[in-house]
């Protein structure tokens, strides 16, 4: 029998062996698998619940930022849209407060001071208007005040472009259609017969979705820097996912194991 | 014969055991644990430190599922893992040392000149320095190469070669105290 006849026979002999573990193994087994990591992963919709809630809310906060929100596309402060007026906000008859928010020397408070003519006022007088471009009201009547300017007549009537920079038209039918396109691969690649669909690939899928929301949800004015948008993308460059963290994890692990190895040989 | 009946599908087995459910779980263990513990047993001497390993090899086994292609075998793709895991166990005990003189042969209890039993197969096995038993089973039992040995261990191809050569010359001389005239007798 030469040599790899007798490895033959011993590859055979040990390639049948079989070993029962003790009856405790399972038990301990299962104990391992129970750890919080590892019930997490059973769920697969976690990630997409994350990331839905994750597209919900960038949607209102961008909503909540440009001020478009409220019921039929109107602001509570913005313009009427059939006159294009602004809106004027009823302001209380607060002249017995102000007598009681003046100092005992006889002085208005600041705030006070800076909306009328400084020193002119009198406890008695009407403060009149706040802003200084509407016209005296007759004594009486509420005084109404414009408390915002509208950025999008600056942009009709000067050309000038909005201070924040985010383009919430057709905002949420955009993130419908990267969510419908996320899914839509998902559905192709299973129907492929393809290996199924990892959480990563996934969560890189999502990632690219919400990435190519804010991209076009934030533009950068011509000649200035928008800090959210670098916020933002400074955010997805520091946010690891669990795969390289663990990578790196195993790496420096592995760079430790094979010093040791070498100064002992050594 | 519910483990049985779930066999029929392993894929569907496999697609369960991923997604959580106990039970799958619970037959792909039943049915593989007995051949993976005994992988890991001719990597780890002690069975008890091996049972350990081969329950380590079994959480990676389970939490990587997803990872499983369908590509090549299941059992395949569990049998490396647990050479892996032994390899890491190995190593985390520094038991892993690649010697370059070769030691004594252990005078063991002689067999007959018929083919070794598994016992003393064992035997032949567990007297080799860690290194030369490592090697020697990865290529001759596991059926790596010695690049992938290379690579698996951290070593070059001709330490992995040079590893095996010895390994057999140890073995040889292991069987000629076992009165087995020659390093496969017959």
């Amino acid at each position: 029998m030469a040599p790899v006849d007798f490895e033959k026979k011993i590859r055979e002999k040990l390639q049948e062996q079989e070993i029962q573990p003790t009856p405790g193994a399972w038990e301990r087994l299962a104990g391992r698998l129970d750890t919080p990591r590892a019930r997490g992963r059973r769920n697969r919709w976690l990630p997409w619940m994350y990331a839905a809630a994750a597209c919900l809310l960038i949607a209102v906060g961008i909503r909540m930022l440009s001020g478009t929100g409220g019921a039929g596309g109107t602001d509570a402060l913005g313009p009427d849209p059939e006159s294009g007026n602004l809106p004027v906000v009823t302001a209380p008859d607060t002249r017995g407060e102000d007598r009681q928010q003046t100092g005992p020397d006889g002085h208005q408070p600041a705030a006070n001071a800076l909306a009328g003519e400084p020193g002119s006022m009198s406890p008695g007088d009407d403060p009149g208007p706040v802003g200084g471009e509407q016209p005296p009201t007759e004594m009486g009547q509420p005084a109404e005040i414009a408390l915002q300017a509208d950025p999008r007549r600056d942009v009709a009537e000067n050309g000038l472009a909005p201070a924040t920079g985010v383009d919430t038209s057709g905002l949420a039918s955009r993130i419908d259609q990267q969510l419908d396109a996320v899914l839509t691969e998902v559905a192709q690649r299973e129907q492929d017969g393809g290996p199924a669909v990892t959480e990563a690939e996934i969560d890189s899928l999502l990632r690219a979705a919400q990435e190519r929301i804010a991209a076009s949800a934030y533009r950068m004015p011509r000649d200035s820097v928008d800090a959210r948008w670098l916020l933002s993308a400074a955010e997805s460059e520091l946010d690891q996912t669990f795969r390289e963290e663990l990578f790196e994890k195993l790496k420096n692990g592995f760079m430790k194991v094979r010093t040791a190895v070498a100064d002992r040989n050594n | 014969m519910k483990i049985i009946a779930l066999f029929q599908n392993e894929k569907a087995l496999i697609r369960k055991a991923r997604d959580g459910h106990r039970d799958a779980q619970q037959a792909l263990y039943e049915h593989w644990s007995p051949k993976m513990l005994a992988v890991c047993r001719r990597y780890v001497r002690d069975l008890q430190h091996a049972e350990d390993v081969m329950i380590e090899g079994f959480v990676k086994v389970f939490e990587n599922l997803a990872a499983y292609r369908h590509e090549g075998s299941f059992e395949g793709w569990i049998r490396r893992i647990m050479v892996r895991q032994s390899i890491d166990f190995l190593r985390k005990r520094q038991f892993l040392v690649l010697q370059e003189e070769l030691p004594e042969p252990a005078a063991k209890p002689g067999g007959e000149s018929d083919f070794l039993e598994l016992r003393q197969i064992y035997e032949l096995i567990d007297a080799l320095p860690e290194g030369y038993r490592t090697v020697f089973v990865l290529y001759v039992v596991e059926g790596y190469k010695h690049p992938e040995i290379a690579e698996l261990l951290d070593i070059s191809e001709s330490t992995s070669k040079s590893q095996l050569y010895k390994a057999r010359k140890l073995l040889q001389e292991q069987l000629e105290k076992h009165q087995i005239t020659r390093y496969g007798t017959r």
